[in-house]
């Protein structure tokens, strides 16, 4: 019974194709990431000067996306905001359709949060070592901090910048999938209570719900941005160390 | 206009964009308000448009209704816990649609606006530049086209001109070829006299070479006496 609500994140084989050495398929994930990708390709095409509603949406989260490259890396904006643009857009847009009935929500797979996560705090750590050399190493001693103090810090300030990359992937599974679970299990308890004698208790699990559903969306959105965000912060505290 | 109608024919989807009533009220029934072009959402009215004549007006629910009873009790469609979700994501997409929609298209619309005013302002502002350049030309050309009367003007003087100059130096020539011709006349004339003199002198001198003493005696005592015969007293 309980292991019936974890069954949606499971990962299924859709196609496969036998090698001698390997398996080569195609899973629900690869659907769902195709689908993502054929959606950002067809939606946010346009052609045409004048702009529709589509475009203009588009170019309010690119106003935002900048904003926020603007605040964090004032001098590189330009170069980065079409990543954040695009990152925040693609996991705005899996997680939304994670939340469709019968979708597949592929942010709540480490697999990609992690793929994620771990590319960019690779690209950044490589970039300040390229950029500053050992300097770099004096991100991991905060400012102002008394000397007998250092070397405790040191260690402290590592370990936190290696679990950045670990945080950031598993924030935005850990989000998705508890979302996705509670919705599960919501909804299982209200179906139970509407095929039961007391069916108009149903009316209190299907409330909660409903708002529950409100809730995840509004998750599903903070979720993409927070990720951005901290992309963002992490980024440019790399490039500009103190 | 014809080709709205034609395509509003061919393709039914196109009716939303085309702004045509769907139905015309007739003049034997009674229809107090106007007629409203509502917006065409499409699939409903497609669909209702199809079925009403033939199942009359519930008769699209009451198929509806069938088509859904038939897919949940041969299990095609399964009621489960997925089903809720769907049934609750579908009624809140709904609800934020009907209470968001508008003033989000609104908000969008204007950014638009703002947009294709300010594209439209540099179209204008550029058509209104090339406009008064014309105009200005046009004025260029008007002040240019003087220099034709100029041009005529200056013609005439200088004909004037050449006319005058024409004349001057006719008149010098006709003083000039004047003069010759007076001196050639004056030296036909002194020539002439000239030899008149000489003959005359030549015949004075011979007639006064020819008079003997005798004939200028008599002469001279004839002269005496027709002078004394002339003085004497009547």
């Amino acid at each position: 019974m309980n292991a019936a609500y974890f069954d949606q994140f499971n990962m299924k084989k859709l196609l496969y194709m036998k090698t001698s050495e390997t398996m080569l398929s195609m899973s629900n994930l690869t659907l769902t990431l195709l689908i993502i990708a054929l959606l950002m390709i067809t939606i946010n095409k346009n052609y045409k000067m004048l702009p529709n509603r589509n475009t203009m949406m588009t170019h309010t989260l690119l106003k935002m996306t900048l904003n926020l490259t603007n605040e964090h890396m004032k001098n590189k904006q330009l170069t980065y905001n079409p990543l954040m643009f695009t990152m925040f857009t693609t996991l705005m847009t899996m997680n939304l359709m994670g939340l469709l009935p019968y979708v597949f929500t592929t942010t709540s797979h480490m697999i990609i949060t992690f793929s994620l996560s771990l590319t960019i705090m690779m690209k950044t750590t490589m970039s300040a070592l390229m950029k500053h050399n050992s300097k770099f190493l004096s991100m991991l001693t905060p400012q102002s901090a008394p000397l007998p103090l250092a070397p405790f810090l040191v260690l402290m300030e590592t370990t936190s910048y290696i679990t950045r990359a670990i945080s950031l992937g598993v924030r935005l599974a850990a989000n998705m999938s508890a979302g996705h679970l509670l919705l599960t299990i919501l909804s299982s308890f209200a179906l139970n209570t509407m095929t039961s004698n007391y069916y108009l208790l149903s009316i209190l699990p299907m409330t909660a719900l409903c708002l529950m559903s409100l809730l995840e969306m509004m998750v599903a959105l903070m979720q993409a941005y927070v990720f951005t965000l901290l992309t963002t912060i992490y980024m440019s505290d790399t490039t500009k160390l103190h | 206009m014809t080709s709205r109608l034609f395509l509003s024919r061919i393709c039914p989807y196109s009716r939303a964009f085309i702004n045509k009533p769907l139905f015309r009220c007739s003049t034997t029934t009674s229809v107090t308000g106007p007629i409203t072009d509502e917006p065409d959402t499409v699939p409903k009215r497609s669909i209702q448009k199809f079925l009403e004549p033939r199942l009359g007006v519930t008769g699209t629910w009451t198929l509806g209704l069938g088509i859904l009873t038939t897919l949940i009790s041969k299990e095609y469609l399964i009621l489960h816990a997925e089903t809720i979700v769907a049934v609750v994501d579908f009624t809140i997409i709904v609800v934020l649609y009907r209470k968001f929609g508008t003033p989000i298209a609104n908000y969008l619309d204007a950014q638009i606006k703002e947009v294709r005013d300010l594209l439209y302002k540099e179209r204008d502002d550029r058509v209104v530049s090339l406009e008064d350049k014309i105009t200005a030309e046009g004025k260029t050309e008007d002040t240019l086209s003087v220099r034709h009367d100029l041009y005529e003007l200056e013609k005439e003087t200088n004909l004037l001109a050449l006319q005058v100059e024409f004349l001057k130096r006719q008149e010098t020539v006709n003083k000039e070829v004047k003069n010759r011709l007076e001196y050639q006349l004056h030296l036909e004339r002194f020539q002439r006299r000239f030899e008149q003199d000489l003959l005359v002198d030549w015949l004075n001198k011979q007639v006064v070479s020819a008079i003997t003493p005798e004939q200028e005696r008599t002469t001279v005592t004839q002269c005496i006496s027709t002078l004394k015969s002339i003085a004497t007293p009547v």
